[in-house]
């Protein structure tokens, strides 16, 4: 899709909106809302070049780090910022704290199986674990863990699925609509940060993407020619969603030919109900602005191999 | 001592000298056609070029003034001959002839030949189609360009439009990842015989491919010669050199000959293995001649992916009368093995200056389908080979080859990731000029080599034995003149060994089982 200069405007004021410091965060759930919109504010910089969205990510790291409350308040959840920060500024501080807290990750309790668990040992696995840490261990280990614990990445994710998806119905009917969509994307972020040479970490990966949207599309949870596809009510998830089934095709996980057009429009309709509002839509709603922004950044995203491709190094998502 | 065909076209026949040497034949001798000289030679599998189509020959030899009986050959019918200048290749080393080629190629009937006269023929990639004779005649060098843009890539996988399946192309070291296409390239082809005096040269410099060759720029690197799920294909004659990265590269293809095929890359240049036949069936190396930079001949079966979903090894393959030079390995068996490798013989063969003679390599991670067996090697010279015999359980390759996981030498718990050696035959081998150690095989001790046979074995060390590691494994340290280092093997066999020369003990043993020693 092309560019949306209007959308971006209207993006772009509602992030000035947003208190988004990290220790000012009333509860874990509005932190972890935190990180997601610092993760879609890095992915809008990577597609629009607007140092806005980079400085949001790196003065809320900066903030934290100057109050000396990083301990209370990095969390794997914020693991993409700190990789984003320290790919833009080299500063290795961020390095450090990517890597104290993967040491944090790794000190955690496991069940009999290997399998990350709750500190009281009986919270079984769940999707949301694989969102809020498995993309970060997976990064971690590609970009300073030496790869040495790639299969035990794909383990946490195969716990993930084994126990929380439906052998029958191919559904994980215990989670919500935004879990799921959460958790497809972490999949694919998490093939993205795969070095794709250890290809069989990738492919495993990628299996349990591929299953997970065969099963909303297998079971009618999937109607997106559907004008209820998209509603203001749920757009939170759709976009998520979108982002990450979109994603998807750029890197051949799925067919972008049969999909990429109906989620490009889906995407699209959603947009126009956000310009329609304004910057309103996202009073008191940073889940909101982070999905949109997702979204967005990724359509917009050069999908063509000779242009994108050639000047990127070869991978569609390199 | 008799004359064997073991090969014709439409223009050549190859001939065996039957027990007169190992690739070269001790004494010179003389080829007759019809009872008229036409040539001498040196090497035990000759070709005879300038024949006709349709018509036979009686080829005879005369080895130190005995007459050799002669074989009767009848060249094969040959309809039409398709000269690439009549389709608008220039062949004068400036413009691009790959499209005239490629139309010569498209154009030729069955039972008819492309020929590629006398000439300099810049090309990206050219493509082979079903019952196909492409002849490079002598002085005719189909010259590569080196500009990445001008060679289409191979997308690794396409999935089906079912979504079901997965169209696979492209590979890189045992993985389906996008590559540039080959220079000669073949898709699913049947029945193609690539024949002649000429050459194929990839103009390879570390200028071009070779430059920081292990990071993937656009896609991977281009082979010379790629050929994927084709059968019934035989390489004869031609000289294949400066390869952008493995040279000949057959992969999930059967029936295959590479017969009197000079292989032939800088001794310093990057990953240009020779010959690597992968996941393929029923391989015949006859006559070849193989000078590169990595190993001359490494023979694969892919990843731990490939394996699972493909399930194919390299198996039925035979090697003779070849001579490997030079290179990193002789003979190698990996390290992409995860679908395993067995049936492979090596038999009266040359080997020289390489690092290592016959050198398999796995480790950790290549999967519980990786099983190598019934390998053999027999009647073999070797001349300052640094370590004749590496059997490498612990080679560290790939992102993860440094890890505890692959490194270490305690047993690990047997699982999927395992994989195994069963029986390894060294037989009638003599190693001349050794320098590093004899031998030095370690197995897994947790996934022991079921038998390993050493037998009419001769070592002897060059005076000026140079010191090294042995193997590509953390904690091998470097040596000189060490003997036969041999762990974690359930069965050694030692039948007729003789160290000459090795400093310290002549048998350094770990973790064997048992030995049977005569």
């Amino acid at each position: 899709m092309k560019r949306d200069i209007q959308l971006e405007k209207i993006l772009s004021e509602s992030m000035k909106d947003v208190n988004i410091n990290l220790h000012e965060s009333k509860d874990e759930n509005e932190k972890n809302i935190k990180s997601l919109l610092l993760a879609a504010a890095s992915k809008m910089y990577n597609e629009t070049k607007d140092d806005f969205c980079k400085m949001m990510v790196v003065n809320t790291l900066k903030t934290v780090i100057g109050n000396k409350t990083f301990d209370d308040v990095f969390t794997l959840a914020v693991g993409e910022a700190l990789f984003f920060a320290y790919d833009q500024t080299a500063d290795e501080q961020y390095k450090a704290y990517i890597c104290s807290l993967a040491a944090d990750m790794m000190d955690k309790t496991r069940n009999k199986d290997g399998v990350f668990t709750g500190g009281d040992g009986s919270k079984e696995t769940d999707l949301s674990d694989a969102y809020e840490q498995l993309v970060f261990y997976m990064n971690y280990e590609t970009r300073f863990g030496k790869k040495e614990h790639y299969s035990d990445v794909v383990k946490q994710f195969e716990a993930v699925r084994n126990a929380k998806r439906c052998e029958k119905c191919g559904l994980y009917n215990d989670n919500s609509n935004l879990e799921v969509a959460l958790y497809l994307a972490s999949l694919i972020n998490a093939m993205e940060a795969a070095d794709q040479p250890v290809y069989e970490i990738f492919a495993a990966v990628r299996d349990i993407y591929k299953e997970t949207f065969a099963g909303l599309r297998d079971n009618g949870k999937y109607n997106i020619k559907s004008e209820e596809f998209i509603t203001q009510d749920n757009m939170v998830e759709q976009l998520i969603l979108i982002y990450a089934l979109l994603k998807g095709c750029r890197m051949k996980a799925i067919l972008s030919s049969k999909y990429e057009e109906d989620l490009n429009a889906a995407a699209a309709r959603a947009f126009e109900i956000v310009k329609a509002q304004g910057r309103t839509i996202f009073k008191g709603r940073n889940d909101l602005l982070a999905a949109v922004m997702m979204a967005y950044a990724e359509s917009t995203k050069e999908r063509s191999y000779q242009v994108y491709g050639r000047n990127k190094g070869g991978a569609i998502w390199s | 001592m008799e004359l064997k065909l073991v090969n014709v076209t439409g223009r050549s026949a190859v001939v065996e000298l039957t027990d007169s040497g190992k690739y070269y034949t001790e004494n010179k001798y003389e080829i007759y056609l019809d009872g008229s000289k036409y040539m001498e030679s040196d090497k035990v599998i000759t070709s005879i070029y300038g024949l006709l189509p349709d018509t036979e020959y009686k080829i005879s030899a005369v080895y130190n003034n005995q007459i050799i009986e002669a074989v009767t050959v009848k060249t094969n019918y040959e309809y039409v001959t398709l000269n690439v200048r009549d389709f608008g290749a220039y062949g004068d080393g400036e413009h691009d002839d790959t499209n005239a080629i490629q139309c010569a190629i498209m154009s030729c009937p069955k039972d008819s030949r492309v020929l590629v006269p006398e000439g300099i023929y810049k090309i990206s990639s050219i493509f082979l189609k079903n019952d196909l004779t492409l002849e490079i005649a002598k002085n005719a060098v189909l010259s590569a360009f080196t500009e990445r843009e001008k060679f289409p890539i191979l997308p690794g996988t396409i999935e089906s439009n079912d979504e079901t399946k997965e169209y696979n192309l492209g590979s890189w070291e045992g993985n389906p990842l996008d590559c540039f296409s080959a220079i000669l390239c073949g898709i699913n082809c049947n029945n193609v015989v690539i024949t002649g005096e000429g050459t194929i040269d990839g103009c390879t410099t570390f200028e071009n491919w070779w430059n920081n060759c292990k990071v993937r720029d656009i896609a991977w690197r281009p082979r010379l010669f790629f050929i994927n799920h084709c059968n019934n294909v035989t390489m004869h004659g031609i000289t294949v050199q400066n390869s952008p990265s493995w040279t000949l590269h057959p992969y999930f293809s059967n029936h295959l000959k590479f017969i009197d095929v000079k292989i032939i890359n800088p001794a310093n240049s990057h990953n240009t293995d020779g010959l690597d036949p992968e996941s393929c069936h029923d391989v015949l190396v006859l006559g070849t001649y193989i000078s590169v930079g990595d190993d001359c001949i490494a023979i694969k079966s892919g990843k731990i992916y490939m394996a699972k979903k493909y399930q194919t090894p390299t198996s039925n393959m035979i090697v003779r009368q070849c001579c490997m030079r030079d290179g990193h390995g002789a003979v190698t068996v990996g390290s992409e093995i995860a679908a395993g490798v067995n049936d492979v013989h090596i038999k009266d063969c040359l080997f020289m200056n390489t690092d290592r003679g016959l050198r398999v390599k796995t480790r950790r991670g290549r999967g519980k389908l990786s099983v190598l067996d019934d390998i053999s090697f027999e009647d073999i010279d070797m001349d300052n080979v640094m370590t004749p015999f590496v059997v490498n359980s612990f080679y560290f390759c790939d992102p993860d080859g440094k890890t505890e996981y692959v490194g270490s030498r305690n047993p690990l718990p047997v699982d999927d990731r395992t994989p195994s050696i069963k029986r390894l035959t060294f037989k009638n081998i003599k190693a001349s000029n050794c320098h590093v150690a004899g031998a030095y095989i370690c197995g897994l001790p947790e996934s022991k080599i079921d038998r390993l046979t050493f037998e009419n074995i001769d070592f002897e060390y060059a005076k000026d034995a140079k010191s090294g590691v042995a193997a590509m494994m953390l904690g091998c340290d470097e040596g000189s003149r060490q003997g036969l280092i041999v762990s974690n093997v359930k069965e050694l066999v030692l039948k007729n060994v003789n160290i000459n020369g090795c400093e310290g003990d002549k048998i350094v043993q770990d973790n064997v089982d048992s030995i049977i020693a005569e």
